[in-house]
């Protein structure tokens, strides 16, 4: 069993344990607070040297369904293309002002823009919304490579095939109070896998309620 | 026997327009139209209210539980980037379980357009809404046209709080012949004009917060500068300051509904529990005091539970 080193580079990360097994890096996450596996989290590492890890940028999309974006957090490495489609036979505007890749693909119904990619050129989140639907919330990580990852349920994510050596571990959650990923520093030695576990403190969702109610308007 | 016989014959006749018009719109609401978004909702209400009547003797405040079934449906459209208009028709029903002369029911339609100042769900934006509605009560003298033009703003400040203010002018047209059979009374009317006939003006604001667990309490302010139609048993000196009078169908005995110059309070809170992403329970307490000049005020309190569906 090696030994890990790590620091925290912002304050709200806690390192709960440390073990390593061989040359893959598996993170476990956690709402500090509630205690409970950190579903939906991203966990980017990022190398000192900026070509030792491939970028493939990827063609997919983000569907709209039920008044809802699908998925509601998405990774791609820059470079890659993501359309849109809408799946609701209702008309969706979908929008970003983030700071990077904004963009704007107006009122659209079902079948419509199925082949209207935006390309997504700088690493970064992106915060996706419907100009009509508040509610509609979804997010964009750009990575910088192709060493991400999303927590499942369990709170779990996994990055295999590093190289030994010191890296940037980046994580960020939708309900982080900022857009800006935590960083973490670590080092990962040769034939050993490296365990961490974290608990990150948390706001509240930035998603609006969807649910109608007596003191609001009638289109939902 | 005098009656009295004011009758505008164009309000007759807008009396018949504007159910029809709102017939048209439900028909236009029910066509497919791709380049819109459709919507439909439901709200049923069960809750009582201190001062039906809107007495303000003692003699003459009744309480009532009441019921409330409301159907809305809609259509929106974006005619412009950050611009939306929105048709809408409804239909209500109001039933009182200790007061049946006060059930009414009403169709009315309504034109919501929407401007944001840029594009998200933070933008602040501004709304207006014209709306007309027919109101049918059991007894006739009651019926009326009732409508509404809303300017408003709205602002959501962070995922869990929004503000609302606006100003709001009612204009109430009385559809059918007001009756006062003066032989029987002690007193003729000066101003013998369908009480049903009045305008209002009300400002208002408001606030919205949601909890994490997605519970949003609200809470907001009405005030009112216009009339209310109360009703009282005559002989009631207060009739003196009326500007109309006429018999009230609301009750089996005698009753009149007379017309008052007012200015009122409101304030409301809420709390709507959400029980799915479409559907939310709703409990709300309104209480509001009236003050007529002259006269003197009375209140009125409202209490009611609603189940809120979007289809």
């Amino acid at each position: 069993m090696g030994r890990i080193k790590h620091h925290l580079v912002l304050a709200g990360v806690f390192v709960l344990s440390a073990a390593t097994q061989a040359e893959s890096l598996r993170l476990n996450l956690t709402d500090r607070l509630a205690e409970i596996p950190l579903e939906g989290a991203v966990i980017e590492l990022i190398a000192k040297n900026p070509g030792q890890f491939p970028v493939s940028p990827l063609t997919t999309h983000i569907d709209q369904v039920n008044k809802e974006f699908v998925s509601y957090v998405t990774i791609v490495p820059v470079g890659s293309k993501i359309a849109f489609p809408n799946s609701d036979d209702i008309m969706h505007h979908v929008y970003s002002f983030s700071a990077v890749n904004a963009f704007d693909i107006p009122l659209y119904g079902a079948d419509e823009n199925i082949d209207h990619f935006i390309e997504f050129n700088e690493p970064g989140l992106v915060e996706i919304g419907c100009n009509i639907h508040d509610w509609m919330l979804a997010y964009i990580y750009v990575a910088e490579t192709d060493v991400a990852a999303i927590t499942d349920d369990q709170g779990a994510a996994s990055l295999k095939d590093i190289a030994p050596g010191k890296y940037l571990l980046k994580i960020w959650h939708p309900r982080m109070p900022s857009s800006e990923p935590q960083l973490v520093e670590l080092e990962i030695e040769s034939n050993r896998d490296t365990e961490l576990s974290i608990g990150l403190n948390l706001g509240r969702e930035r998603r609006i309620r969807r649910t109608p109610s007596m003191a609001r308007g009638s289109y939902r | 026997m005098h009656k009295i016989q004011l009758k505008n014959p164009s309000l007759l006749l807008c009396g018949r327009t504007v159910p029809v018009v709102i017939l048209g719109i439900f028909l236009f609401i029910g066509s497919g139209n791709s380049l819109a978004n459709g919507f439909m909702d439901i709200a049923i209400a069960a809750g009582h209210e201190d001062n039906v009547s809107r007495g303000f003797l003692d003699r003459d405040i009744t309480s009532s539980t009441f019921h409330r079934t409301q159907f809305t449906g809609g259509k929106l459209f974006q005619p412009f980037i950050n611009t939306s208009i929105s048709l809408s028709a409804t239909g209500s029903y109001q039933g009182f379980v200790d007061q049946h002369g006060f059930n009414a029911m009403g169709i009315s339609t309504s034109i919501n357009a929407q401007h944001k100042f840029g594009m998200g769900a933070y933008t602040p934006r501004i709304l207006f809404n014209f709306s007309a509605a027919h109101e049918n009560s059991r007894g006739a003298e009651r019926d009326r046209n009732l409508y509404t033009i809303n300017v408003g703003y709205f602002q959501r400040l962070t995922a869990g709080l929004s503000i609302n203010l606006g100003m709001l002018d009612q204009t109430s047209r009385g559809t059918d012949e007001p009756r006062v059979d003066f032989d029987q009374l002690p007193y003729r009317s000066t101003r013998p004009t369908d009480p049903m006939d009045y305008s209002n003006s009300i400002v208002y604001g408001g606030m919205d917060y949601v909890f994490e667990n997605n519970w949003q309490v609200s809470f907001s302010y009405q005030y009112y500068d216009g009339y209310i139609v109360s009703s009282a048993k005559p002989p009631v000196q207060l009739f003196r300051y009326a500007q109309a009078v006429a018999l009230d169908p609301a009750f089996n005995d005698l009753h009149l509904m007379y017309l008052m110059e007012s200015k009122a309070d409101m304030w409301s809170s809420g709390l709507s529990v959400p029980l799915t992403s479409n559907t939310a329970i709703d409990l709300s307490y309104s209480w509001q005091i009236f003050e007529a000049e002259n006269v003197g005020d009375y209140d009125n309190a409202q209490f009611s539970i609603s189940l809120v569906h979007q289809f």
